[in-house]
């Protein structure tokens, strides 16, 4: 073996070459010595791509699982670094699906395969996980671009559509996203609790048990509305066995009282699935007190001809089950008994100024609204004024027309403002050659904020196409600015790598406050840190 | 093993609506506190809701326990067009189609064509395949949960079913010819919301 080593260190090789991978490869070979010539020759096998993914969420996840799997199918050696903002990983998984939709989440272990105990020197393509790293702050794109190979953007859509009428301002008016992130216990979003609080105007008087004698409106018709619904009319005590965040529980307590879920549009054309509106229909029946109001009128103007048109064939299956759906539903809504709650799903409503109290300029009294009628072809009908309108009592507004993306300082030059996307064809961003490093683009910051979890699974699928058709014709690069990890322990950052993650993990899974909760989060980067960097 | 004629099977399938390929494992857990023979009085002691929470988790055992090889099978005849592939599978005994696509030699096969994102609880449309006329016939038609999801799938049809959801039991085990194979067609791409 000794005789092997010396004739290694004669040679010249790459400083990214790992000696151990490479004595392992003629671990079985040793009767065969290759010849100078022959090692030289294999020297490109054994130099590897750098890859950085910013975000690790459903986008960043799958291009990771998919650029693996090609880049081991051509034997090309890869490290993958998947850099993430926050110190645990898998994005909306985590902060965005709802508490009570768990099997949603089960995602998350095809997820954690990636990441787990990799021996470098057996893999080809070796992914590693970089929490607490700011993509903008710790790190510019520019300076990843200077050592990497392959850049590739997946952060999502940290922003909003934005609702600008008169009133918009108020503080009892919120995004969806900001809500639902709260609820989820995302860190950032903490403060949120004081806001809905004074808006529902709780107090002492009132317990965690006890409904919120309040109106909710929400503007939109996704699934994050009905959402957004469903929690609010649950209540934070029914979800207790959830991994719903503790600090809903004196906010939202038993639930509230009355919410309505408003849009422009008709039921035909509303984003949301069955799943979610089958979950309100059910409400009352699975006994949280909850009924479930849909207007029989609304759902007649709904079936105009376009409508109608666009419910045909099995393209518009989907939506007929919907029709029928809502149809019994409103058919049957007198032989519902009376609740202490009520969701009301309404359509035609148009939300044109948000009213102030008489009394007190600073609090939200109405929202109030136009009633539309929809004009034009099938599937692309639009939501036009009538002139009657209804006003909508409100203590609380949730604005969820939307998520939009934002653009990373270097990533400018390539941000589509209006949209909110960055602009890329099959994934693919900067066709220039300014820097030795592909950009490229997967995931809501590629297409927009649509679809679900497995939508990122064609849409992974095309990126890592692009990246591996430009990969064909380029070698890792021989000259880097550095590399991430001197740079970071330069810049003294707590890096929050797998191993320190799993120990976070852990401390939610075991430091719960009900035996049947997947986990109770930790809800502020400081304490995540601790738990996760602890040396035992 | 004639479980049928056993008065406590047959309470936990009548009375309760466990599936009996749960019982066994139903059995097994009370055992621990009841001794060796089970009888109905056992079963009702422990409750409706307690048997029905206890079959759940028998279910996800079974589910996360590795299966064994050695199970009578049927073979699948999985095809590709988009890809132009076509290749035979073991479907064994007890397993879903889900299940095929996630087993070792599957898994290389199949893996990304069926993420089974949600792990087989009708909360994704990741395994949605299209099962050939005389498979559709002979399995139970789905239930509302899977129609919701089918109608988030890509391009789905009337032969369109959760893979997850076809389970291979032992009726199904005789009424598969060995003669000619189940085709199994996965669709061209996965998830197509509208939007």
């Amino acid at each position: 073996m000794s005789a092997l080593l010396c004739r290694v260190s004669r040679l010249r090789l790459q400083p990214s070459v790992r000696l151990s991978s490479f004595i392992y490869s003629l671990k079985f070979d040793l009767t065969h010595v290759p010849s100078r010539k022959t090692l030289l020759v294999n020297r490109k096998c054994f130099s590897s791509y750098k890859i950085a993914i910013v975000g690790s969420g459903p986008a960043g996840c799958y291009s990771a699982k998919y650029l693996k799997s090609s880049l081991d199918k051509q034997q090309h050696r890869a490290q993958i670094d998947v850099i993430e903002r926050l110190p645990t990983p898998f994005g909306l998984v985590r902060y965005g699906v709802a508490p009570d939709h768990p099997e949603v989440k089960n995602v998350q272990n095809d997820f954690a395969a990636l990441f787990e105990g990799t021996d470098e020197s057996m893999e080809t393509v070796n992914v590693r996980f970089l929490g607490n790293v700011k993509v903008g702050w710790d790190v510019t794109v520019t300076e990843l671009r200077s050592i990497y190979d392959v850049v590739l953007l997946a952060y999502g859509c940290e922003s909003d559509r934005r609702l600008i009428l008169p009133g918009s301002h108020l503080p009892q008016i919120l995004s969806a996203r900001e809500f639902v992130a709260w609820y989820n216990g995302h860190p950032d979003f903490v403060h949120v609790g004081e806001q809905v609080s004074k808006a529902l105007q709780v107090t002492a008087a009132d317990t965690v048990e006890s409904v919120r004698n309040a109106h909710v409106v929400v503007i939109g018709h996704g699934n994050v509305a009905l959402d957004c619904a469903r929690i609010l009319a649950k209540g934070g005590q029914n979800l207790h066995d959830t991994d719903i965040a503790s600090h809903t529980f004196p906010v939202i307590g038993g639930g509230i009282s009355r919410i309505s879920v408003i849009g422009r549009r008709g039921p035909i054309q509303g984003a949301f699935t069955i799943k979610e509106i089958r979950e309100l229909v059910r409400l009352q029946r699975e006994g949280y007190g909850t009924s479930f109001r849909v207007s029989p009128q609304e759902l007649k103007a709904g079936m105009n001809e376009s409508s109608l048109q666009e419910m045909e064939g099995l393209a518009g299956r989907p939506k007929q089950r919907i029709c029928d759906l809502l149809q019994k539903a409103a058919a049957s809504a007198s032989e519902t008994s009376e609740c202490e709650k009520r969701v009301d799903l309404r359509f035609f409503l148009k939300p044109l100024r948000f009213e102030t109290k008489e009394d007190d300029p600073s609090r939200l009294s109405a929202v109030i609204c136009e009633k539309t009628a929809l004009r034009g072809e099938p599937g692309r009908q639009k939501a036009i004024g009538t002139g009657e309108y209804e006003s909508l009592y409100a203590d609380l507004v949730l604005v969820s027309i939307g998520y939009k993306g934002t653009a990373l300082r270097g990533v400018e030059p390539f941000f589509d403002e209006e949209i909110g996307i960055v602009r890329n064809r099959n994934g693919k961003v900067d066709h220039s050659n300014d820097f030795e490093c592909g950009l490229y683009v997967a995931g809501w910051l590629k297409r927009g904020p649509s679809g679900i979890i497995g939508t990122n699974i064609p849409d992974a699928k095309d990126t890592v196409a692009s990246i591996m058709q430009d990969l064909q014709v380029t070698k890792p690069r021989v000259q880097r600015a550095g590399d991430i990890d001197s740079i970071l322990a330069e810049r003294k950052i707590q890096v929050v790598v797998w191993e320190d993650y799993k120990r976070l993990d852990d401390y939610e899974q075991t430091h719960k406050r009900s035996d049947n909760q997947p986990r109770e989060k930790v809800v502020s980067i400081k304490l995540q840190l601790e738990a996760a960097l602890k040396f035992y | 093993m004639s479980q049928s004629t056993d008065p406590a099977s047959s309470f936990l399938k009548d009375q309760v609506g466990i599936d009996e390929n749960l019982h066994a494992g139903i059995f097994v857990a009370l055992q621990t506190v009841y001794g060796k023979q089970i009888e109905v009085s056992h079963l009702k002691s422990f409750g409706i809701e307690g048997l029905k929470a206890l079959a759940e988790s028998v279910k996800l055992e079974q589910r996360d326990r590795p299966r064994s090889n050695h199970r009578p099978f049927k073979m699948i005849h999985f095809r590709i067009p988009h890809h132009k592939s076509a290749f035979d599978l073991p479907w064994r005994l007890g397993d879903s189609i889900l299940d095929v696509a996630k087993s070792p030699d599957g898994a290389l096969l199949l893996g990304e064509y069926m993420e089974g994102t949600c792990g087989g609880q009708k909360s994704c449309c990741t395994c949605h395949v299209y099962l050939d006329e005389k498979l559709l016939s002979l399995v139970p038609p789905p239930d509302k949960g899977e129609l919701d999801m089918l109608d988030l799938a890509y391009e789905p049809n009337m032969e369109s079913r959760l893979g997850c959801q076809i389970r291979l039991t032992p009726d199904l085990l005789q009424q598969i010819d060995n003669d000619s194979p189940v085709t199994v067609t996965i669709p061209a791409d996965v998830n197509n919301v509208w939007t």
